[in-house]
């Protein structure tokens, strides 16, 4: 599977089939604009980039689609702007100040803003997106979402803006960062759904202006000539540098790469591991990598079954397996292993005090089986207890991974069975998981919010209605934790909660975090300028091409 | 009263048909994803989403999801009568839109693979059909390796050697009519390797009868004894190959198309299986049985073209 939150399709289609993709921690910066050879950006010129997947929809309010996000956000600007670090700042917005406890978000708006169809940008506008977003013809599959617990928008007056909430929400700041969030020309958000879906009527207020498009193959991008008002932490400032940037569409990563190596394409994304070092010794290519934010690939254990009800197997599966290990000889040691839920580039939300707490024991995992009644041993070498094997399922769609595959040889070590229930029936996949008969799910979810601890935590997020509550938790503290930090309005007081769900879920063992992904891109060397977002996706407004 | 002319009882024969295979695979279609069990409305949303219950049930609505089985089949089957094909569940469009803007470069791509297949077929029988048995051999061996070689391999083969190391074809279409070679090749050589090896055998089997002889013995050219007179008899078994050329042709655009990135059908086609698009998957088997049946009208007429012996008013009878 692809790492991100890419495909919306057959419920399970990809947090259950683990990603292969690499991670090149070690290889390259995450910003290629850092001086090289003294040159001064220039303008002009086109860049030509290749990713692996094309939306659905190209609807960011209606999408769920991470790259929707990623070829949206050129063309659409958001009120708010979050740095590659995570810090939020002004775009849109020129200020905020938030009210009523945290419930109500007043937003004075830059007044020199016009989309690039002439209309002006002003608090009218955004009301309209709102509405668009949160109206049931929308059918929103993200957007709402991460609005939570929206009341509605108002306009105070031309240029401020009030969004209240039913309940203090915290995340919404940095929900408005983002391009499912971003604002869209008014007079096109009434175009109707299937315009809006097809990509054709895109018009936003960002440095480029969405052009041609030819679904299965390419999405070009013309400058927006106008631009003057990016966020101060933004590359640069004033128009972009580029003329244009086109966007392929190259599903086969052997084509894609190969495409890069010839330099028929500046840049290319979703670089499969065995290719990073390939591409990194061509001597015109670097490799940009960034961390891919939000829950890590983690084991999510169901406290509900037979087996792992008992907190003592549950505790003996984590400590079992030799993850340092594993993703060194899985990643060639360019991978990182996890110790917490989130990724250590998920802002408010990494907690560092997770960090080698939970290393591999299998003395001590040895004990809690014997202790939990497993004490007896098969032919084959693993524990049995009255005559049954301790054996541990994990449906899987599609085809099982390299790595979960070497997570089962390792378990076998330590007496416990993992069987990797492969199927390509999407259905049957998503009915175990509903039903409960499952000992793990492996999955997980990129994001930019902390908060998405909350799809795997919440009591009331399980997998029969949607959610991702793989674990079955369903602790009223637990809950509180996760409610709280959705209503703290202070980052510090969200990280200390979210801190708080990941120490308990890492001591009652309801998780196993295996390891950190990366987005790794290759790009020519006379790409300059091409940095990667917090979400780990390149931004192409500070971008210039060398001598082209 | 007089016998409607036979021309128009065939057409009408042909029309039935025509339509009882499309209405055939329209519910085989239908019954094998329904078969499947488990929610749609779960493919619709997917796993990574932020939809409530609310939503989901006026998703399932607005599909018709709700409504019994048998409600929905003929729903289906009277949106196909009127040329609907209903709404994409992920694109949000009209399936009918969606396979209408592909079609083109995949007929493309499929038209120009076509004739370059019966191209290399036919010269590939005029070279190796001569008396010298070594260049038979060798076509033979080249033809099993062709036929052998997945398209996808095929394809990234091509595109290493000639588009990443020569630099002589780009990979993906920007309106270089260059970048059409590569996956013309890909799809044409595995349909060369089938079709000539028939070719060749009907081809040698002319050679030998009577009216081959008749015709060197009024001095013909051995060109044109071979062009003229014995292809035209080795044309007709390669001829009832067409169905199976055209659901190549269909297949290898998955394939191509999808290695080459290249807008098409079958780019389309892998995505809707994907994301289990459900709309989409049935709009392109309606498509297909279209395609078929239209094949099959076209090739009923090249046998007749090619053999005099079928056209009714030489009063031959057809061997």
């Amino acid at each position: 599977m692809h790492p991100r939150r890419t495909v919306r399709t057959a419920a399970l289609l990809l947090p259950l089939v683990v990603a292969a993709a690499g991670c090149s921690l070690g290889g390259g910066d995450d910003d290629t604009s850092k001086p090289g050879a003294g040159a001064a950006p220039r303008s002009g010129g086109s860049l030509t980039y290749a990713t692996d997947q094309e939306p659905d929809c190209w609807d960011p309010h209606v999408s769920a689609q991470d790259v929707t996000s990623f070829v949206q956000r050129p063309v659409f600007d958001s009120l708010v702007y979050q740095t590659p670090d995570g810090t939020l700042e002004p775009w849109l917005a020129s200020s905020w100040t938030i009210g009523d406890g945290g419930k109500t978000y007043t937003f004075s708006l830059r007044k020199d803003v016009t989309f690039t169809d002439g209309t002006r940008f002003d608090a009218a506008a955004v009301k309209a997106n709102f509405d668009h977003i949160t109206a049931k013809a929308t059918q929103s599959q993200y957007a709402a979402g991460i609005l939570g617990p929206y009341v509605s928008t108002t306009v105070v007056d031309p240029y401020t803006v009030k969004v209240s909430f039913s309940r203090p929400y915290g995340p919404f700041l940095q929900a408005a960062s983002t391009t499912y969030l971003g604002i869209a020309s008014p007079k096109t958000l009434t175009a109707g759904a299937d315009k809006l879906c097809a990509g054709t009527d895109s018009v936003g207020t960002g440095p480029f202006i969405a052009s041609t498009y030819v679904r299965g193959q390419q999405r070009v991008y013309r400058r927006n000539p106008a631009y003057k008002w990016a966020p101060k932490d933004a590359a640069q400032s004033g128009p972009a540098r580029l003329d244009s940037v086109t966007i392929r569409f190259v599903p086969e990563p052997a084509t894609r790469v190969g495409m890069l190596n010839s330099r028929q394409v500046d840049a290319a994304g979703a670089l499969p591991a065995n290719q990073q070092t390939a591409v990194a010794r061509n001597s015109s290519l670097t490799v940009l990598s960034k961390a891919d934010p939000g829950a890590v690939d983690s084991f999510y254990l169901n406290t509900k079954s037979p087996l792992f009800s008992d907190i003592r197997v549950r505790q003996a599966f984590q400590r079992s397996i030799d993850l340092d290990a594993l993703v060194k000889s899985v990643f060639l040691g360019t991978g990182k292993r996890a110790w917490g839920l989130l990724a250590p580039t998920t802002p408010d939300g990494y907690d560092a005090a997770l960090d080698n707490s939970w290393p591999v024991d299998r003395t001590l995992a040895g004990k809690l089986l014997d202790e939990a009644g497993w004490t007896g041993r098969d032919a084959q070498g693993y524990r049995t207890k009255n005559g049954k094997r301790l054996t541990v399922r994990a449906p899987v769609y599609g085809q099982a991974t390299v790595f979960s595959q070497a997570v089962q040889g390792d378990l076998k070590k330590a007496g416990i069975q993992l069987d990797l229930e492969a199927s390509t029936d999407a259905a049957e996949v998503s009915g175990k998981l509903d039903k409960g008969q499952y000992d793990v799910v492996e999955t997980g979810w990129a994001s930019t919010n902390p908060d998405i601890l909350s799809q795997f935590y919440l009591s009331t997020n399980t997998s029969v209605g949607g959610g991702h509550n793989f674990s079955h938790v369903a602790d009223p503290q637990v809950d509180s934790w996760l409610k709280a930090a959705q209503a703290a309005t202070e980052p510090a007081d969200r990280a200390a909660d979210y801190a708080k769900v990941q120490q308990w879920a890492i001591q009652q063992a309801v998780v196993v975090p295996m390891y950190v992904e990366n987005s790794s891109v290759g790009v020519a060397k006379n790409v300059k300028g091409l940095r990667m977002s917090v979400s780990a996706w390149p931004e192409f407004y500070g971008a210039w091409v060398e001598g082209k | 009263m007089r016998r409607p002319p036979a021309l128009l009882r065939y057409a009408a024969t042909r029309l039935a048909s025509a339509v009882l295979v499309v209405w055939a695979a329209a519910t085989v279609a239908f019954l094998v994803l329904q078969l499947v069990p488990g929610d749609p409305v779960k493919a619709i949303v997917g796993s990574h989403a932020l939809v409530d219950a609310d939503q989901r049930a006026q998703i399932r609505h607005q599909y018709g999801l709700d409504q019994p089985l048998i409600v929905q089949y003929l729903h289906q089957l009277g949106r196909l009568a009127r040329g609907q094909l209903g709404d994409s569940y992920q694109l949000q469009q009209p399936v009918k839109d969606v396979l209408a803007d592909q079609l083109g470069p995949t007929a493309t791509l499929a038209l120009w693979a076509s004739l370059t297949a019966v191209a290399i077929a036919v010269v590939v029988t005029l070279l190796t059909t001569g008396r010298a048995r070594w260049p038979r051999r060798v076509a033979q061996v080249t033809e099993l390796v062709v036929v052998s070689t997945p398209a996808f391999w095929l394809g990234i083969l091509l595109l290493t050697v000639f588009s990443f190391k020569l630099g002589w074809f780009p990979v993906s279409d920007t309106g270089d009519p260059r970048s059409l070679v590569l996956p013309v090749l890909t799809l044409a050589l595995p349909i060369a390797a089938v079709l000539a090896p028939v070719l060749r055998e009907g081809l040698l089997g002319a050679l030998d009868q009577p009216f081959t002889l008749t015709a060197r013995a009024r001095g013909l050219a051995e060109h044109r004894v071979r062009s003229h007179h014995a292809l035209r008899h080795a044309a007709l078994p390669a001829l009832t190959l067409a169905g199976w050329f055209t659901g190549t042709l269909l297949g290898g655009a998955v394939v191509v198309e999808n290695v080459f990135a290249r807008p098409g059908i079958g780019r389309v086609t892998l995505q809707a299986v994907g994301d289990r698009d459900l709309p989409v998957v049935q709009g392109v088997v309606a498509l297909s049985a279209v395609v078929f049946v239209v094949v099959a009208a076209l090739v009923d007429l090249a046998a007749v073209v090619v053999d005099p012996r079928l056209r009714r008013e030489t009063g031959v009878a057809a061997a």
